[in-house]
């Protein structure tokens, strides 16, 4: 059992370096580092500092904490007009426009 | 020194054998040829076998809905006599929202029998979230290995839902930035874990998939009394399309056409970390099933269970606009809100009904759950962010990576296609290659089997 003093922790950590990585990626990879994130359990940690956490299946990782209690920020989103303009493409396809549905405008 | 990653990468072949309890040297015939049938029944699982453990699991058997008002929308924009019955297999209503949860339920099972504590894969797709939920189910534990985010920590958010619905499931997710070294990551984790390597590529993955084409064949005989003239299948690391149709052939259903269907996103890199965040859809495009088709084993397990040029008859591209067309349309008409991916063989199906007879039935394969992330609405407010133009037009203003177009009409819907016969000689020119010299006789056969090139065909194609 996790002690209560623990927190769900966000790690990251470089897993190859710019020199180490594989050959045939394009420029705009090769020149990045390959990093990697895991989320699980650490001791007191502070963002932007070393700690190391147990994940959900017991594993230890080591990074750098980029986030504490991380959770999930993707939305449903907004609508774009132009998927507006779809929808009511579709709407009429649907249900043509009767004299009827002018008449009660 | 040896550094962490050659050590690894040179065990490759030893941490494979450890983590799939496969020992895939046994089927080899030669540096090319293997006996693909003997590795597809090594599992030991009959068809039957198959059947119940994803009875037992809650998987499979899922609603065969007819699309009526589709039907009738697609035969009022077609010839006279035209315009087939569409079906669609509603595989979001399998326990993780997909028709992925038939490969990981035999791959849980197989790693159960085993003795295997967990099980590893690597996927962006919904088959992560397949095995997070066999794996629960059986008890095991689970990491999914997952390239999810650019250079700037910018992550895709069909693939953030990914990750969330894994976790929901209690599995650990690795997530990395872009590259082809996750397969490295991959060989870490089962290094480090000793859990079983739930590949999408072993013979039990795609066996799983054959209870779909078997329930696609017998229940549109029990709705229509007539075998399906057309099944469309999403196309992407071939699976789809190998389960399909050695489920269709196993039903005797001989006669219905197996057409592949992948969203263009042809010019963009699949290893570049700028295209990375211009897909819209991150599974079943032509970045995995061009190279997929062409050579199939670039996977990792030693030989891949899905060889889609056996089984495919027709291979067609349509757009990221038309597919989310055809999820709007499905929710409108039919009532049916589900995941856009899924819906990428329905935009075909849009298309290709019109070419047929009326009294003549198309099935789509499947579709797949939806929520924050995947929506509509999410890909493209994320595209335009990432400088996507999204306008109003047809499929023919659809640029990958630049322009998604967002049709007004079914007219403005088409499908593109791909010739078969070109990557057959993609394939047979790599087999080629990988053997370093010209093809024994035997060699021929198998390519003959495995590419469907008549023998005579790659001599002339060869000389």
């Amino acid at each position: 059992m996790a002690d209560l003093t623990d927190r769900w922790t966000e790690v990251q950590w470089t897993v190859l370096d710019t020199s180490d990585r594989s050959a045939n990626l394009p420029p705009e990879t090769r020149t990045t580092p390959y990093v990697a994130r895991v989320r699980g359990l650490a001791p007191d940690p502070r963002v932007g500092a070393k700690a190391e956490l147990t994940t959900v299946v017991g594993r230890r990782v080591s990074g750098v904490v980029t986030e504490l209690d991380p959770g999930y920020s993707h939305s449903f989103g907004r609508p774009l007009p132009e998927w507006v303009h779809m929808r009511e493409s579709i709407r009429h396809l649907l249900n043509p426009p009767t004299d009827s549905d002018e008449d009660s405008r | 020194m040896t550094s962490r990653y050659d050590g690894v990468m040179g065990r490759r072949a030893e941490i494979l054998r450890r983590a799939t309890g496969l020992d895939y040297e046994q089927f080899d015939r030669g540096s090319l040829a293997f006996d693909y049938e003997a590795l597809m029944a090594a599992t030991g699982y009959s068809f039957a076998d198959v059947q119940a453990i994803q009875a037992s699991r809650g998987v499979g058997r899922t609603p065969m809905l007819e699309m009526r008002r589709l039907t009738e929308l697609v035969r009022e924009h077609s010839p006279t006599g035209y315009g087939a019955r569409i079906f669609v297999k509603d595989e979001a209503a399998n326990p993780s929202g997909s028709f992925k949860d038939r490969r990981a339920a035999t791959s849980a099972e197989r790693a159960s029998e085993l003795g295997y504590r967990g099980m590893v894969a690597a996927t962006s797709g919904n088959y992560g979230a397949a095995v997070a939920s066999q794996a629960s189910m059986s008890g095991l534990r689970c990491v999914i290995v997952q390239e999810a985010f650019d250079s700037s920590g910018r992550g895709q958010p069909e693939i953030l839902e990914k990750a969330r619905k894994c976790e929901a499931l209690g599995a650990e997710v690795v997530q990395t930035t872009v590259g082809p070294e996750l397969f490295f990551m991959l060989l870490e984790v089962l290094d480090q874990t000793g859990f079983f390597n739930a590949s999408l590529y072993t013979p039990m993955s795609v066996q799983g998939i054959e209870t779909l084409g078997h329930e696609i064949a017998t229940e549109i005989r029990e709705l229509t009394g007539r075998d399906p003239s057309v099944v469309l299948a999403t196309h992407a690391g071939g699976g789809m399309a190998t389960g399909v149709g050695r489920g269709l052939r196993r039903a005797n259903c001989d006669g219905a056409q197996l057409v592949g269907v992948s969203v263009n996103l042809v010019g963009l890199h699949m290893a570049s970390d700028r295209d990375f965040n211009r897909k819209s859809f991150t599974t079943g495009h032509t970045g995995f099933s061009v190279p997929f088709t062409t050579w199939p084993d670039r996977v990792d397990v030693p030989r891949n269970a899905a060889r889609p040029l056996r089984y495919l008859d027709k291979f067609v591209t349509v757009t990221q606009g038309s597919v989310f067309f055809a999820t709007e349309l499905l929710a409108q008409a039919e009532g049916l809100e589900r995941g856009p991916a899924g819906n990428t063989s329905l935009a075909a199906a849009l298309v290709l009904a019109r070419e047929l007879p009326r009294d003549e039935v198309l099935v789509v394969t499947e579709t797949e759950y939806t929520g924050a992330g995947k929506t509509p609405w999410a890909q493209l407010e994320f595209a335009r962010a990432m400088g996507v133009d999204v306008i109003a037009g047809g499929s023919e203003l659809d640029d990958p990576g630049r322009t998604i177009a967002l049709p007004e009409s079914i007219e403005q819907i088409a499908v593109q296609d791909v010739d078969l016969d070109a990557l057959r000689r993609s394939y047979l020119k790599a087999a080629t290659a990988v053997v370093g010299r010209d093809l024994t006789a035997e060699e021929r056969r198998f390519v003959e089997q495995d590419a469907r090139v008549s023998v005579d065909t790659q001599e002339a194609l060869v000389s």
